[in-house]
């Protein structure tokens, strides 16, 4: 374990050193996703203009869990952006062998080595996003409710870790999963909304087949004091739990797989 | 000048291999699809519980059905004129492989736009026309008080086609800018945000306030996607639609001078450093 | 060292169906056709020893590396490299191993070279002292300091192939895989790999395995060989006759600048070999004699050849692994 964040420093220090070389494509990268993350506020005001709330949410409300969904998005964003070279072309290429012939844990050779600062654009605005909508919505939190923060967010980034992990994976079977990939994190878009307003069908998906509502909506609500604890924060760490065994269950059958036949 | 005809044979093999070799891969088409239709079905309960929210069942003129189906052929229509030219000349420079095809005895830009016309015809075969042709049919059996006529899909079309001519000649001039900077993938993301949301493509333009809506009357976004989805829905009488098409129309002379600047200037930057 | 018994490995290979139904089809039930990579192969190599692992393309070379290095596991058969059984086991056993694929770099792209050092000496525990003599003696044998700051992207191919090689061995290894370590590089850059490989060899006693496609490798680097054909064993042993014996014919190939020069009855040279030994052909403007090296030497023919006629260029090929194979088949040498 010591071995490995001693690794990862190094790792960031190097990219960090890289990104100092590259600056203005870095910032040019941030502000790209940060408009992105703009462009979806503005969507959200032009709306507001025309109704009181959304369902019983006030646009502060769905600012804050708008911005609470970027926050672990962008860090997963941030340290396992390598899976999606993994589900389009590291099999397809045969470039897979090298991550099996180092004594580290392959997994964490495929992620170090790509940490992708483009992501705090979503990171940035995200956390403005909170910090402002709180301000706004007059929540005051306690020392407690910060850490069960922090737990939620570390929570909902597995969580999204877990789902492109276990897809991405896919590609051990069919060398090219980066589309399906696709396809699984486009349901996050549905986590950045009030789940009230979707269809039970899309309700259950998103909860417990594909549970991307765990890192937004379903966390945020407890702050927002609209839900319990136990379901919403203890719910969040189980469901992160839970999705990163079965992901990682799948991505140590998918190398078995490759063990058997090759590229 | 050679013929039209004689440019069509020329150029179109281009197209054809495009379309060959997206079709190759049609599981990766349908999953790019289901994605897609993902992110509009979040749109659909979005405006539904903004409808329900609402005490006016029109917004800015718009029923909840009007905006089911503008999001639907807002959908088809950024999927319609969508291309990857910026990135593919990005590449290439990136590469190097860019002065292979100057060296060619044919024109890049006329190579470029035939094979972003071959994604458009795929587009247009295997998604938009079975989609129209499904949502007509929907509407005409559920028979609700608005008619998708006849002539609005023709002329929602040609728009479309503009729309198209517009976007790739944006995309090479983004394309071109490769020239200048590597992190083109950062760049296109932020040309992507800008046009996804004052192209209308999320949110109606009449939804904009005044103000934001008088400044892109002299911009081109709102004829990317605003107008063909406007004209496809009746929202505008025939006379309006027509000087949409002129307004399109005269981006397109007016970008495609631009783009040829650009080029011009790049190409010498090009040669004078050797790629 | 490395201890190899009745190694086998098969292959499924899924027929694709046409169609997005077919593809969908296929995710869940697929035609399988079983393809063997390597039977029943067995070998046992000594420490320090420098073995080349050859055949013709497909015959199972990859396979068995890949199986010696934990990639992949095979079917059936027993395989242990220095005590340890690598598909089992496989970090432990990559870390006392080295694999360098000569078409695959394993550096990090975009970080300078010096820094994946840095990052491999993490990877492998390696203690300071160590690390420091170690660097000292590959950047000498290999010559890694004129190129050591820039990012790996940036390199030549025979410079990156020298950083593969170095990172290779950075841990000091027991034993290395070399798969194709020559391919696509010039004669210099080979002439200097070769010279690293067989310095390293000495001085460490690591246990080499090496892959090629050039006899030049093997005859300069090993002592014994070990030659598989259709994923079978077919010849282990001494490599100092398998080319005098075997590699003996070597094809020159001409182009003259006068067409009407050429007939194959005033080329006859005057030797008296049959035409086992001595093969003319003529293509166009193009000539192309096989001859056996033994009987007749290359300066010979080339100096009739220029008393005939006028030579625009001149090729010469010695023979290649495919062919000395077949040579050996048809002398009754293998063991099929």
């Amino acid at each position: 374990m010591k071995r490995y964040l001693s690794l990862y420093k190094t790792f960031l220090a190097q990219y960090l050193k890289i990104l100092m070389e590259y600056r203005i494509d870095f910032l040019i990268g941030l502000i790209g996703f940060g408009i992105i993350q703009l462009s979806g506020i503005a969507f959200l005001y032009l709306i507001f203009a025309e109704i009181p709330n959304l369902n019983g949410w006030s646009f502060e409300q769905i600012v804050f869990i708008y911005g609470f969904a970027q926050i672990p998005r962008g860090l997963d964003h941030l340290i396992t952006d390598n899976l999606w070279i993994l589900s389009k072309s590291i099999i397809v290429k045969g470039q897979f062998d090298r991550y099996l012939l180092r004594p580290i844990n392959p997994l964490f050779h495929l992620v170090s080595e790509v940490i992708q600062f483009d992501a705090f654009g979503e990171l940035l605005v995200g956390i403005a996003l909170v910090i402002w909508s709180m301000i706004k919505l007059k929540i005051t939190v306690s020392f407690l409710q910060i850490l069960l923060f922090i737990l939620t967010i570390i929570s909902g980034a597995v969580i999204y870790t877990s789902i492109k992990l276990l897809f991405a994976s896919l590609s051990f079977w069919i060398k090219n999963s980066h589309e399906i990939l696709w396809m699984n994190y486009s349901l996050s878009d549905f986590s950045k909304y009030p789940l009230s307003i979707y269809s039970k069908p899309i309700r259950t998906i998103i909860t417990y087949i594909i549970p991307f509502g765990f890192t937004a909506f379903i966390p945020a609500s407890y702050f927002l004091n609209k839900g319990n604890l136990y379901t919403c924060v203890f719910g969040t760490f189980a469901a992160a739990i839970l999705s990163f065994i079965i992901a990682y269950t799948i991505w140590l059958n998918g190398i078995k797989a490759y063990e058997s036949s090759g590229s | 000048m050679l013929s039209l005809k004689r440019q069509c044979e020329i150029y179109f093999p281009f197209s054809k291999s495009v379309i060959q070799s997206n079709m190759t891969y049609k599981l990766n088409f349908v999953m790019s699809i289901c994605g897609g239709l993902l992110k509009t079905a979040v749109m659909y309960y979005l405006w539904r519980a903004i409808y329900n929210s609402s005490s006016q069942t029109a917004l800015n003129g718009f029923t909840l059905n009007d905006m089911v189906m503008y999001i639907i052929i807002s959908f088809i229509t950024s999927r319609l004129i969508t291309n990857s030219i910026d990135f593919q000349i990005a590449e290439e420079v990136k590469q190097g492989s860019i002065a292979m095809n100057l060296i060619k005895p044919i024109d890049y830009h006329t190579k470029l736009f035939f094979e972003a016309l071959g994604k458009l015809i795929q587009e247009l075969i295997f998604f938009a026309i079975p989609t129209i042709a499904f949502l007509i049919m929907i509407v005409h059996t559920t028979a609700g008080n608005q008619q998708i006529s006849l002539s609005n899909i023709f002329l929602y079309f040609v728009s479309a086609f503009l729309s198209f001519c517009i976007l790739f000649l944006i995309n090479i001039s983004f394309g071109l800018i490769a020239f200048y900077t590597i992190n083109i993938w950062g760049l296109t993301y932020i040309k992507f945000a800008i046009t996804r949301f004052l192209s209308g493509e999320l949110i109606p333009i009449i939804f904009f306030p005044l103000w934001v809506q008088t400044i892109l009357k002299f911009m081109p976004f709102t004829s990317l996607n605003y107008s063909p989805v406007m004209i496809c829905l009746g929202k505008i009488d025939l006379k309006q639609s027509i000087s949409l098409l002129l307004l399109q129309i005269g981006w397109i002379v007016f970008l495609f001078i631009l783009s040829r600047w650009i080029w011009n200037k790049a190409i010498k930057r090009l040669t004078i450093l050797g790629g | 060292m490395i201890y190899v018994e009745n190694l086998s490995k098969e292959f499924c290979i899924y027929k694709r169906q046409p169609g997005i139904l077919g593809s969908l089809k296929g995710i869940f039930k697929r035609d399988i056709e079983i393809k063997k990579a390597i039977e029943n192969i067995s070998f046992n190599i000594n420490k320090g020893e420098m073995v080349g692992y050859i055949g013709a393309n497909g015959a199972g070379k990859s396979t068995t590396i890949k199986i010696m290095t934990g990639i992949l596991t095979p079917t059936s058969g027993k395989c242990q490299v220095n005590g340890i059984t690598p598909y089992e086991n496989r970090t432990a056993n990559a870390q006392h191993i080295g694999v360098v694929f000569g078409q695959r770099t394993q550096l990090w792209w975009d970080l300078p070279l010096s820094e994946t050092f840095t990052i491999l000496k993490k990877i492998y525990n390696i203690p300071e002292d160590q690390y420091n003599t170690r660097m000292e003696f590959l950047s000498e044998v290999l010559d890694l300091d004129s190129f050591i700051k820039y990012p790996v992207r940036t390199l030549s191919l025979g410079q990156r192939m020298r950083a593969d090689l170095a990172s290779a061995l950075i841990h000091n290894p027991k034993v290395l895989f070399l798969d194709e370590p020559t391919i696509g590089l010039d004669i210099v850059v080979k002439e200097k790999i070769r010279k690293a490989i067989k310095f390293i060899n000495q001085e460490y006693e690591t246990t080499i395995i090496l892959t090629t496609h050039d006899l030049q490798d093997i005859e300069e680097l090993c002592d014994r060989i070990i030659i598989i054909d259709s994923g079978k064993k077919v010849y282990d042993g001494n490599i100092k006759n398998i080319k005098k014996d075997y590699g003996y014919i070597t094809t020159i190939e001409a182009t003259f600048s006068n067409k009407n020069d050429l007939s194959l009855s005033n080329l006859s040279f005057g030797f008296k070999l049959d035409s086992q030994d001595l093969n003319l052909n003529i293509e166009d403007n193009k000539i192309i004699i096989r001859f056996n090296n033994k009987k007749v030497a290359v300066s010979q023919i080339i100096a009739c050849l220029i008393n005939e006629v006028q030579i625009k260029d001149l090729h010469i090929y010695e023979m290649g692994i495919e062919d000395i194979i077949k040579n050996m088949y048809k002398a009754g040498e293998l063991n099929a």
